[in-house]
């Protein structure tokens, strides 16, 4: 009995010296629903850097989309400026939140409209962390509107 | 002893000094610099005139049927303050004033709109009558091409413009006012008529 509880305790130890310790976190993905007639769909969700070195987030890809862009949005005398990001650097211990109203990932030419309720996944690819698959709410742009 | 007690009526009257400062009310102004009628062509295809809503208090926002994100945004925190107003928001009106008549015409306006509740009437025109509007509002516009599949996008003025029963511009909403302060400064509008 004795012996197995060491055996036990032994795996346990290796297991957890073993396991990775995650890079990055990745929350509050989701996707607007479609707008007819609009044809462009914006995603936002929160990317923090949980590792001791700049992540770099290169692209991103989705099934439903044939491009995605990443854009800032600055505001200069009351007027809204959008500029496309080639990637985006997240710092050690920073986080990139890409917010209606703010930085956001544009998605281009949809294949199929999205209806909120439904799910899409997307594919983030890392410099460092590679890629990262998630799946992501589509929701109605009215029900998040503060 | 002494020294504690004015400690504490010190602590006590920087709380109630706190509690009694209430936020300041909603402010409407005169801007006789902006605004003024005009006619465009409305979602069906009619004649449109901004006289034609006397009587109603009106939000004005200009933006594009493929902006990815402040002009949707925009629109459903309209919606969102329509929904806090209740019943009187039977006497508000959005109007949503394209920057994009190139590629926004009445049908595609009158599909776009379609998607939000709260029926927001869809404004083009020829560019030149656009541009006349946006002058009346000092909105400023530029269009820049981007290279991507969606070929070309706007840098634009974000103001949404709260304009009263008579026609004047009395507020501006910003991109950071939330749909509360907007149905707040919407219904003190509403009152003064």
């Amino acid at each position: 009995m004795g012996t197995f509880f060491l055996i036990a305790t032994f795996i346990f130890i290796f297991e957890s010296c073993n396991k990775k310790k995650e890079s990055l976190k990745i929350e509050n993905a989701w996707v607007t629903e479609s707008i007819p007639g609009s044809g462009i769909n914006a995603a936002y969700m929160k990317i923090t850097n949980l590792s001791d070195k700049d992540e770099t987030l290169l692209s991103i890809d989705c099934d439903n989309f044939e491009t995605a862009e990443f854009h800032s949005m600055t505001e200069e005398g009351g007027v809204m400026k959008m500029n496309q990001m080639d990637s985006v650097l997240i710092k050690p211990g920073a986080a990139m939140v890409f917010e209606p109203g703010g930085a956001h990932i544009m998605l281009l030419k949809s294949k199929h409209d999205l209806k909120a309720g439904q799910k899409i996944s997307l594919n983030l690819h890392f410099q460092n962390a590679g890629i990262k698959s998630l799946t992501g709410d589509v929701k109605k742009i009215e029900d998040e509107a503060k | 002893m002494r020294k504690n007690i004015f400690i504490i009526l010190s602590a006590f009257f920087i709380v109630t000094s706190i509690a009694n400062c209430k936020k300041e009310p909603p402010k409407l102004d005169m801007f006789p610099e902006l605004g003024g009628d005009f006619t465009l062509t409305d979602q069906d295809g009619k004649n449109f005139n901004l006289k034609d809503l006397r009587g109603k208090a009106v939000i004005l926002f200009f933006g594009y049927t493929n902006c990815p994100d402040v002009c949707p945004i925009t629109l459903a925190k309209i919606g969102a303050a329509y929904k806090k107003l209740g019943d009187s928001a039977d006497g508000v009106k959005t109007l949503f004033i394209t920057l994009d008549p190139e590629r926004d015409n009445s049908q595609k306006i009158k599909k776009y709109l379609s998607y939000f509740s709260y029926g927001p009437i869809g404004l083009t025109g020829r560019l030149e009558d656009i541009v006349k509007v946006t002058g009346l509002f000092k909105v400023l516009f530029v269009k820049r091409l981007t290279g991507n599949t969606n070929g070309y996008l706007f840098d634009h003025s974000t103001a949404a413009f709260l304009i009263d029963t008579k026609g004047r511009v009395r507020h501006l909403f910003g991109q950071n006012d939330r749909a509360d302060t907007m149905a707040t400064v919407i219904k003190v509008l509403l009152k003064q008529g």
